[in-house]
């Protein structure tokens, strides 16, 4: 957050710091790891060989979530959490034209023995011996110190229904019993409190604050002797809108596709195909089964739908089949994100050729200066294969899965 | 006596799939088997290229294919124009899975109720439960209207789920009992669509048999 300025943590770059610790002054190797609600091994970019390093280097995981992952697979300890039906909550609705606070409560009982995240944090907190500090840190984030009366007490652990009481009070002063009967608490924003009203609610043209926080921030680099001070994209800080040219256009010509992914309204980020039924019709589409390309394309690099590829990016790779679609840019390859999940013990997922996550940089030089954000897109080229490589024959892919499906009066086809 | 007829907005349907899945939590379905699908095809040539949708159940067809190829008289159609199965009658011969002009007989496999949703050949409690109704061996369609009325039926879960989206049942009108031979291929539905932008197009389904050749899924 210190070198970011409209940024926020980017996760992506913890498998750069863990690689190279003297480079980003990392004095001390972290060894555990508190994972809640998110499956990184899954979900970052750079080659999952390296991430899987980061994690056994770790002597204790722990993992709170609700469904088990590629990620609860490295847990020494899961904390099973409530799903949304099942627990408490009191959030504040996207500004900029509205505002309020929306509640959740639980529609069924809790199953087992899981608890909410408020819980298991607060637990966690009492056996390490800092619940104190970590009310106290809780008293920043929710804003709890605005009014004293609603702060969390030493010593005292609170559950979620309790901690979405006194948001919904911190906001408009009504217990949760007229949230209960209300809803939520929603109303148009006060002009004042629009983006910049000081300019007369219009936009900067020429934003200062960009220069600013640039020469802030490389002044403190410099004085600090940061190793990374002159790869930093200090052009990236622009007052005015200025069109810079991606990183991910300066790569080498031989790579002549952009490879990008994408998910669907059924698929999201490719999670919940841990559920069956979903597995079930998302397989059976055209376009979550396959390397898609333009049928103009797929002729110039001589493929066509079904052909075994190869595709490599600066980065990494990753093996797949062909499919094609007139939907689908002439200069790009697109990878669903349903062929993106890590072989596991998960009941019923299904590993493909790779992930394409492995395909994307996961280096400073393709992380945006100002936000944070790591790129998204590569360039990538085919290389057309004549049968799967050894460990996909057979082994229980996705691929195999639909293959199955495709045969007639065959197993799951119907 | 009122028919009853499936009516889909598909200016409206984004092929989502939610009456899909919908349908198979609601009937407890194995892998593999639906009482509803999404057919979809892509049409046009890039930049200027489209998918339409078309969700499809069982259309309780008049005259009804699978009812005519049916050996031992376990379909049936109800004087309110429901075309039903008695499990205890069907012999699971398949016939009416290849007559149904729409595919949407499905053929229950026995390895489907031993393999369970995940594959482990463990069932879940929910799956225990919701199999009990289904019938390895039999051959099914979507159960519409089994519950009597003021209870929840089976069938009502789809308008549930895309209320003010794209199903809705509605007795037919005379009107549109009469406009039974038409039927439209996708692509006519795809000309349909442009042709009537504002207020959406209502592809009434019929008992013609165009569904199954352009079928995707």
């Amino acid at each position: 957050m210190d070198y970011f300025p409209v940024g926020v943590h980017p996760p992506h770059l913890n498998l750069e710091v863990f690689l190279n610790p003297e480079k980003f002054g990392v004095e001390f190797r972290p060894d555990t790891m508190i994972i809640c609600h998110s499956n990184p091994i899954w979900a970052m970019q750079g080659p999952r060989e390296k991430w899987f390093e980061f994690m056994k280097s770790m002597k204790f995981i722990a993992v709170s979530d609700l469904i088990p992952t590629e990620t609860t697979q490295w847990a020494d300890v899961i904390l099973p959490s409530h799903d949304v039906f099942e627990s408490w909550n009191m959030t504040m609705i996207e500004p900029p034209h509205t505002e309020g606070m929306c509640m959740r409560q639980p529609a069924v009982e809790p199953l087992y023995d899981t608890k909410s995240e408020e819980e298991i944090f607060s637990e966690l907190a009492e056996r390490i011996g800092v619940l104190d500090s970590y009310n106290e840190v809780m008293n920043f984030a929710l804003g709890f110190v605005q009014k004293p009366e609603l702060k969390l007490q030493p010593g005292i652990k609170y559950t979620d229904k309790e901690i979405a009481r006194r948001k919904g009070l911190l906001w408009n002063g009504k217990d949760l019993d007229w949230y209960v009967e209300h809803g939520h608490a929603v109303t148009e924003r006060r002009l004042d409190k629009w983006y910049r009203p000081w300019e007369g609610m219009r936009l900067h043209f020429y934003i200062e604050d960009m220069v600013k926080v640039r020469d802030d921030l490389k002044a403190k680099m410099e004085a600090a002797k940061v190793p990374f001070r002159h790869e930093w994209a200090w052009e990236d800080y622009q007052p005015l809108p200025t069109p810079r040219l991606d990183p991910v256009h300066e790569e080498a010509a031989e790579y002549d596709l952009y490879g990008m992914f994408y998910k669907d309204i059924q698929l999201n980020f490719g999670e919940s195909l841990s559920n069956p039924w979903i597995q079930d019709i998302v397989y059976r589409d055209p376009v979550h089964i396959a390397l898609m390309l333009n049928p103009k394309t797929a002729e110039k690099q001589g493929l066509k739908a079904l052909d075994i590829v190869q595709v490599n990016s600066p980065y990494g790779m990753i093996y797949g089949r062909i499919g094609v679609s007139e939907g689908w840019h002439p200069d790009t390859l697109g990878v669903s994100n349903s062929l993106s999940r890590a072989k596991g013990k998960i009941g019923g997922v299904k590993h493909a050729g790779g992930h394409f996550n492995d395909l994307l940089p996961y280096d400073l030089k393709n992380t945006d200066g100002v936000t944070g954000q790591p790129e998204t897109v590569c360039k990538v080229k085919i290389t057309k294969l004549p049968d799967w490589p050894e460990h996909l024959r057979n082994g229980g892919s996705v691929y195999d899965l639909i293959d199955e499906i495709a045969k007639p009066g065959k197993g799951r086809k119907h | 006596m009122a028919r009853y007829g499936m009516v889909f907005d598909l200016k409206r349907c984004i092929g989502c799939n939610a009456c899909v899945i919908g349908c198979k939590q609601e009937n407890s379905l194995p892998d593999g088997v639906f009482f509803t699908r999404t057919l979809s095809e892509e049409y046009g040539v890039y930049p200027a290229v489209n998918r339409v949708y078309i969700p499809t159940l069982c259309n309780h067809c008049e005259d009804a294919p699978c009812e005519k190829v049916c050996p031992s008289g376990a379909t049936y159609t109800r004087p309110d124009g429901i075309v039903m199965v008695d499990p205890q009658k069907c012999i699971g011969c398949g016939s009416c899975a290849v007559a149904c002009p729409y595919d949407q007989r499905s053929e229950m496999k026995a390895e489907a109720f031993k393999d369970g949703l995940f594959g482990t050949g463990e069932l879940t409690d929910f799956e225990k439960a919701g199999l009990s109704p289904l019938h390895a061996g039999h051959g099914h369609q979507v159960r519409f209207l089994q519950r009597p009325r003021g209870c929840r039926s089976r069938s009502g879960l789809c308008r549930d789920l895309s209320d003010g989206c794209a199903h809705l049942w509605r007795p037919r009108r005379p009107e549109q009992q009469a406009e039974q031979a038409d039927t439209r291929t996708w692509r006519q539905v795809a000309a349909a669509r442009e042709k009537y932008p504002a207020q959406g197009v209502l592809h009434r389904l019929r008992t013609g048999a165009e569904g199954k050749q352009h079928g995707c899924k």
